[in-house]
């Protein structure tokens, strides 16, 4: 301390004798020149500042997180068995949408051929979340709709094979850009070979800049008296489009010049490269950017770039000078004129052979059809999987860390599904003489094992991304309640039985003292005394409300909540007849614990979440929750299945091969303003709803609506007939349900009819003809 | 004449006695009981494949790999959903994992469709026991 008040104290003291021997000033410039070192340094100085925070910038990002990654969504893959319900047609349509080629060489990954009732595929492999799918060769024969048989090119049967699965959609960043990342050494050298004689010759000698380049570019531009060629070099596109922006200024280019020779001076050439190949922008498909030439090779081709052929590397590599001046779609002639330019250095440079360059130029441009993207065509389905990830997720991790996320969508289920209720309401418009698309559809199919959602349509328009009927669409589901109440009813099996008589006159009930409740059947027609079942069948309205009310509306809601619906039902006779506002995702879940014999099974659109490297992150299991006894739930089964064949549902046989057995329950609500149907097979679900978005009312019926349109969706996805599952408990009589007792095979009035083991009736009665 | 007739009516005799006998070793007395119908022939089942995933998930349990193992038995049961074994195996993998109640919600689905009497369905059920005591 003494020391450092000394040499203040010397400071202070040396001041005003400075002041005293202060020599005549000089000119300011004079003093400024005495300075002159000064101007160097300082300049030199903040230059070198500057260039070491660019230098720093560029490190940082290289080296850090290059990009925000989109969370990718796939569709389940189909998976080839012996056995499997399905037409050569839709195995084909699955190939196509993957990007396979037709070809009758299948001898590499990537191609297939059709071969009278067999398609001879070789298989592209994919890393799933439970492990891998290498490629393979094989053959699949078809027997109508079914797979018969599966075999390898050595003709060894293989039990089961799994293809890729189709991108079906992405969580995008805010800024919209998308890519794929692709490492080096699965770029096909002819890409980067290309791409370097066409972008920047002197690539692996320059330092990041080309002063030859600058020179030549100035010199061509001085000639044209305007900027016809840049002296940019890989590296500085690179820079232009990972670090800055596309500002066309003295500053930029300076800033742009220093990084590019600072990445050149840390990175290797082939660090270089592979960023740019994932970084460069190739064009745009609705508000996403598509950046990387591996999504390029997806978006273009719907192909991996390993598989791409000469001409559409060609494309891509001459898309880099202005994806959208050269867009393929837009300007055909502009692309294929880029394209053959750069065929025709392709050969120049030695990387082709004259044979081949030919061959290139005479190829079309090969790209698919731009409306065939995939990633916009399921919304309503992305908007369900979007939902329950958001549930378990962060939203900046959805739209950054590259998720990969495998659904349960099955495309060909989903496309058959949007197609029936796009076609079906246009004939029902026009049959009905209804203004045109004034009615609205819905629809969700689900795998009855699994609870896995194979398909959501929440528009009649393919693609429209608005309001989503499917999950959103509150409205009432008339007799769609109706099993609950027979369910209800059936659980009580001292009691009640398939053929137990109800009645179905008229019947009014009191509420609240004052008001009265009196439903009344379709018809306005009573059908006096009738076996249980029938009531279901024909949907009988007074005969259900009796025996809902007689089992308790408290048990009735009680069964529906146990069935899987999750909102809040009054405790209301109405509700009986279905005065509960449900949507079609709601009634799915009652439905689906039906369908699989009393499990309650939430429903899945997705299997499981890896992270970018492909570590799992979560599966979303199979649950299992029994809710009823399996015995009771075959009963109820069996009255829906009765439905279907005599009741309101019969109908459907016109469309549907009568051997496959249905359970289904139609539902229509008051002045016909909803149209439901819940059906199902033994592997499929489906609940279809159909009405106006103004809840106007139409001409049509649960039957006459939306059945036809679930009779078109099981026209078109082959399905296997519902076998009811022989339960110990049940055994099968011949009975005449009007007498309620044993009857014989042979009686012309005689049903086969399941009973709980010792609830069948004990007496036998006569022959009724 | 005399014996062409003879002929035809020993014949006759012989037809009218073999439809008799057909006809009494077919007659069963008219029972209210339905009979189980088959499954129709020629039809091609899935059994390949969801045999080749209960090995695998088999395999996976075996090796301590519950994960797989739920995988491949999840992947079983979408091509064959009444399969009892696979069942087994998932009741086993979340008894590995501790979920006890997962565990015996798919015991219980063992049980249910195993074929009666088989030794799957006395495995399915003694192992149910097992988990209900543990529980």
């Amino acid at each position: 301390m003494p020391g450092k008040s000394s040499r203040t104290r010397s400071r202070k003291s040396k001041k005003p004798t400075r002041r005293r021997h202060k020599p005549k000033s000089p000119s300011w410039w004079r003093r400024a020149l005495s300075y002159w070192w000064l101007w160097l340094l300082v300049p030199a100085l903040l230059g070198s500042i500057w260039a070491a925070y660019l230098d720093w910038v560029v490190r940082d990002k290289f080296e850090g997180k290059k990009w925000a990654l989109p969370a990718r969504v796939y569709a389940q893959p189909l998976e080839l068995y012996a056995g499997l319900p399905l037409r050569l047609s839709e195995l084909v349509s699955e190939l196509n949408a993957l990007g396979y080629q037709r070809n009758s060489r299948v001898t590499k990954a990537g191609r297939y051929w059709v071969d009278g009732a067999q398609v001879q595929l070789f298989s592209r492999g994919f890393s799933f979340w439970d492990g891998s799918e290498q490629p393979q060769a094989m053959r699949v024969s078809f027997d109508g709709d079914v797979v018969s048989a599966l075999h390898n090119a050595a003709g060894q049967d293989l039990a089961i094979v799994r293809i890729e699965p189709q991108e079906i959609g992405g969580i995008y960043p805010a800024h919209m850009e998308d890519r794929l990342l692709v490492r080096l050494q699965d770029i096909p050298p002819l890409l980067g070979e290309t791409l370097i004689a066409v972008e920047d010759r002197r690539f692996l000698e320059h330092f990041g800049i080309s002063l030859r380049g600058i020179a030549r570019a100035a010199y061509m531009n001085m000639k044209a008296g305007q900027v016809v060629q840049g002296g940019s070099t890989l590296t500085q596109q690179l820079v232009k489009n990972f670090y800055l922006n596309h500002e066309r200024s003295l500053v930029r280019k300076f800033n742009e010049a220093i990084m590019a020779i600072s990445l050149d001076f840390h990175y290797s050439k082939s660090e270089i490269l592979e960023t740019y190949l994932n970084e460069v922008y190739l064009g745009q498909s609705g508000a996403r950017g598509i950046h990387g030439f591996a999504l390029g090779a997806q978006h273009y081709f719907r192909q991996p770039l390993r598989e791409l052929k000469i001409h559409q590397i060609a494309l891509l590599v001459g898309l880099v000078k202005g994806a959208s001046y050269y867009n393929p779609w837009r300007n055909p002639e502009r692309a294929t004129e880029r394209r053959d330019v750069v065929i025709r250095l392709m050969r120049e440079n030695d990387l082709i052979n004259p044979l081949e360059a030919e061959l290139a130029l005479k190829q079309p441009l090969d790209v698919v059809a731009e409306s065939a993207s995939s990633v916009y065509s399921y919304p309503a389905f992305i908007d369900l999987v979007k939902r329950q990830l958001q549930r378990d997720y962060d939203e900046d991790d959805l739209r950054s860390e590259g998720l990969r996320v495998f659904t349960t969508l099955s495309p060909r289920v989903q496309s058959a599904v949007q197609s029936a209720i796009s076609q079906r309401l246009k004939r029902l418009e026009s049959d009905y003489q209804l203004d045109a698309k004034s009615l609205q559809g819905a629809a969700i199919v689900t795998d009855v094992g699994s609870g896995e959602v194979l398909a959501v349509v929440g528009d009649r328009q393919a693609r429209a991304s608005g309001f989503n009927r499917a999950l959103d669409a509150k409205r009432p589901i008339g007799s769609l309640a109706k099993p609950a109440i027979y369910l209800a009813a059936l659980n009580d099996a001292a009691r009640y039985t398939l053929i137990t008589p109800i009645d179905d006159s008229e019947l009014s009930v009191f509420i609240d003292g004052n008001n009265i409740w009196q439903p009344k059947n379709f018809s306005l027609e009573s059908h006096g005394v009738i076996p249980l079942y029938q009531g279901l069948a024909q949907s009988y309205n007074q005969a259900s409300a009796r025996l809902g009310y007689t089992v308790g509306v408290d048990t009735v809601i009680d069964t529906l909540h146990s069935l899987g619906i999750q909102v809040d039902i009054p405790e209301l006779p109405a509700i009986l007849l279905g005065s509960i506002d449900l949507s079609p995702a709601d009634v799915v879940a009652m439905y689906q614990t039906i369908a699989a014999e009393g499990v309650y099974t939430p429903q899945r659109a997705i299997r499981s979440v890896l992270t970018a490297e492909g570590q799992p992150l979560a599966r979303y299991p199979l649950d299992a929750d029994i809710r009823f006894d399996p015995a009771t739930v075959q009963l109820l089964q069996f009255a829906l299945q009765a439905t279907m064949r005599e009741g309101t549902g019969k109908t459907v046989y016109r469309t549907i091969d009568e051997r496959i057995s249905i359970a289904g329950k139609t539902g229509t609500t008051n002045d016909q303003r909803d149209s439901w149907f819940a059906g199902f097979t033994g592997d499929h679900l489906a609940v279809v709803w159909v009405g106006r978005d103004d809840n106007g009312a139409t001409p049509l019926t649960g039957a006459t609506g939306a059945m036809r349109v679930w009779g078109d969706i099981f026209n078109d996805v082959p399905t296997r007939s519902l076998e009811i599952f022989p339960d110990k408990r049940i055994q099968r009589f011949w009975v005449d349900p009007v007498q309620n007792g044993l009857s014989r095979e042979r009686c012309r009035s005689a049903v086969a009819v399941p009973f709980i083991k010792g609830s069948e009736p004990k007496v036998t009665v006569p022959c009724r003809h | 004449m005399k014996q062409l007739s003879l002929h035809r009516y020993l014949v006759s005799v012989v037809i009218i006695s073999l439809l008799f006998a057909g006809g009494c070793t077919s007659y069963r007395p008219e029972s209210a009981v339905v009979e189980d119908e088959t499954a129709p022939a020629g039809r091609v089942l899935p059994t390949k494949a969801s045999d080749q995933m209960l090995v695998q998930a088999q395999q996976a349990l075996s090796g301590g790999d519950s994960q797989s193992a739920i995988a491949f038995a999840e992947r079983g049961l979408r091509i064959d959903r009444r399969n009892s074994e696979l069942y087994m195996v998932l009741a086993k993998a979340y008894t590995n994992m501790d979920d006890l109640n997962r565990a015996a919600q798919f015991a219980e689905q063992a049980v249910r469709f195993a074929s009666p009497g088989s030794d799957v369905e006395q495995a399915s059920r003694d192992y149910l026991s097992f988990l209900k005591k543990r529980r």
